[in-house]
């Protein structure tokens, strides 16, 4: 048992011999290890992988395999972990397992590719470490423009969103629009689309107010960045998946069922930051275990 | 001003929770002569999800001892995600999961042993029980012998991959900053892999201001591995299979122990079967071509729905009867 479950049950004087405890749904979670499965698409291992899949394109987006074990769709970049989809219950040892699979794929590649120059664009850098810094010399410059607030944390300003206010509407946003704890995990189509506008406005505010008052805080409003991306992909994906496979984790409201003629498949999904278009396409579940 | 210091790698790990760590040791196994390096946003001994410790390693197949096959082990997993996962993916970790699960032995995780056959105590079918207050820094200590610590970089957080300006599908690395001190790290390296954190505090959390922050999955997990992906315009998969998690209300402790290896009951408010009353209603809409209702072990999700038609019903909430399994235990005792 926990410490965080020990103090809390003797904060109640809860005995658990005499009395029984509740268990409860959490709020849902983002993740690729647990029994879940969200992540990179990524290659099979050379020796499980089904080679070419007749009828698809010949193309990372639709196929299982090519040549590095974990390597995702970017050549060179490996997942592990929460990072890798479409393989659950890896927990902690799998993920574990799953890390030292990339590390020897990684070190394969390497070696296939020894004579490769790495390049880096310098103005590339520099533009980069100007928009990380953004948030903070936004502070700066604005501080004098901060309304009130006694708490350090929660200053009301007008031309500033830091990461805390910025959390909080993206968590109201999600729970409310695309199935969390307060509308009994439940949404539609209808919720979906509202959930995607208000995510919008939510990127065009962080682009343009967010703010940070130290480098910690700094690091809460990239996380938070990461998050609202993550959010996007999530609802994007709902809204996708025209059935409900999973009733337990959400109930697609409109499509109450289960839906094996059409949905059998994976969801796959690129966005293009220059574009800032999102695609979407089904990927057919290939079983190597007889199937049922 | 900001100071840049650039950091050439042969392989880039990002996150140093289990799956970096794992990177670490085999990279080094692999390569001994390669420049390697882990950025983290905290520090190596404590970070990632297993920080806390834990109560079971949930995936063991104990192939040694003849308790499993990985056949039926990607049966269950595909089972259990109702028919969509990446067999090969899963097969594939599956085959090499237990020479993980023997190394955190070897290291000095302490695992329940079974005295008779020198096999693990079972939680459950997949499960095995351990002492795992130091799970973490026991295996953090395996992955800084093979990097070195001056190879690996605690309170850096990596916020964006790095694109070769020829090749925009290659990634050449990423770039971060410390977040005590504000340098800023720029990672050129031949290979990087990705092993960040899955995704909590995206959906509003049940505990609010009286428990801020509290959460099942830790609240420092903030989805970076997808936002770097996405971003960097890599091909996503099964975003949509967000899930949920059936916990003791507000602590989350884990409920495995009691309900693997006590099979402790969970009935409704009135000590009713939460399941039986919905068979029929769950057979007929999810049942689907993989007679997922029927499996030998049933899907969380499905038994997570039961549980929840009984609380909209108004005869929530769920309660675990561990009123029942320690009497029980006490008669056996007696």
């Amino acid at each position: 048992m926990t410490i965080s479950q020990v103090v809390i049950w003797a904060g109640q004087n809860h005995e658990p011999s005499e009395r029984p405890y509740e268990v409860i749904t959490t709020e849902p979670y983002v993740m690729g290890s647990h029994a879940t499965e969200c992540g990179a698409w990524a290659s099979g291992p050379d020796d499980l992988a089904p080679k070419k899949i007749e009828g698809l394109p010949d193309d990372r987006r639709y196929q299982y395999y090519w040549g590095y074990n974990r390597m995702t769709t970017l050549d060179g970049l490996f997942c592990a972990g929460d990072a890798c989809g479409a393989n659950p219950h890896k927990f902690s040892s799998g993920s574990f397992t799953e890390g030292r699979l990339a590390g020897k794929s990684a070190v394969l590649y390497i070696m296939d590719h020894s004579d490769e120059k790495v390049e880096v664009d310098k103005t590339q850098v520099d533009s980069l470490i100007a928009k990380i810094m953004e948030p903070l010399e936004r502070w700066e410059k604005g501080k004098y423009n901060v309304v009130t607030g006694p708490s350090y944390m929660h200053p009301v300003d007008p031309t500033k969103m830091y990461w805390k206010q910025g959390l909080f509407r993206l968590q109201k946003i999600m729970d409310e629009c695309a199935g969390g704890w307060s509308n009994y995990y439940m949404t539609n189509e209808v919720m979906l689309n509202r959930g995607l506008e208000l995510l919008q406005f939510l990127k065009e505010d962080f682009i343009r107010y967010a703010a940070a008052q130290d480098w910690h805080e700094l690091m809460r409003i990239w996380e938070l960045w990461h998050r609202i991306l993550t959010a996007e992909a999530v609802v994007r994906h709902m809204l996708f998946r025209k059935e409900t496979r999973w009733p337990g984790y959400y109930v697609r409201a409109d499509y109450p069922a289960l839906d094996d003629d059409n949905w059998h498949a994976f969801v796959n999904s690129r966005y293009d930051a220059r574009t800032g278009q999102w695609e979407l396409w089904k990927v057919p579940v290939i079983h190597i275990i007889e199937f049922p | 001003m900001v100071r840049v210091r650039y950091v050439d790698a042969d392989i880039l790990i990002i996150g140093g929770g289990m799956a970096g760590s794992g990177a670490a040791w085999e990279t080094r196994y692999w390569c001994r002569n390669c420049r390697i390096v882990l950025a983290e946003k905290a520090n190596i001994n404590r970070s990632g999800a297993v920080a806390m410790g834990l109560s079971a390693i949930n995936t063991y197949l104990g192939l040694k001892c003849k308790e499993n096959t990985v056949e039926d082990y990607v049966k269950y997993v595909r089972g259990d995600l109702m028919g969509i996962v990446r067999e090969d993916l899963v097969y594939d970790y599956a085959r090499h999961v237990d020479s993980t699960v023997h190394l955190f032995d070897e290291w000095g995780l302490p695992i329940w042993p079974e005295p008779k056959t020198g096999c693990y105590v079972r939680e459950g079918k997949w499960q095995i029980m351990i002492h795992g207050e130091s799970y973490k820094p026991i295996v953090a200590e395996a992955a800084r012998k093979a990097l070195g610590d001056e190879n690996i970089f605690n309170r850096v957080m990596v916020t964006h991959l790095l694109k070769s300006p020829s090749n925009p599908n290659r990634v050449v690395g990423a770039i971060g900053f410390n977040v005590n001190d504000g340098t800023f790290y720029v990672f050129r390296a031949k290979a990087t892999i990705l092993a960040a954190g899955g995704g909590s505090q995206i959906y509003r959390p049940r505990s609010q201001g009286e428990g801020l922050g509290r959460s099942w999955y830790p609240p420092w997990s903030s989805a970076s591995s997808y936002g770097m992906l996405i971003e960097a315009g890599a091909v996503m998969t099964m975003m949509e299979a967000r899930f949920v998690v059936p916990r003791f209300k507000d602590g989350y402790g884990p409920v495995g122990a009691y309900q693997l290896l006590l099979k402790t009951r969970i009935s409704n408010a009135y000590g009713q079967d939460f399941w039986k009353p919905h068979i029929d209603e769950i057979r007929k809409l999810y049942g689907g071509k993989g007679n997922y209702v029927d499996l030998p072990i049933t899907p969380t999700t499905l038994r997570v729905f039961a549980q929840r038609l009984e609380w909209i019903a108004g005869r929530g909430p769920s309660l675990m009867r561990t009123d029942e399994t320690v009497k029980k235990a006490r008669r056996v005792r007696q």
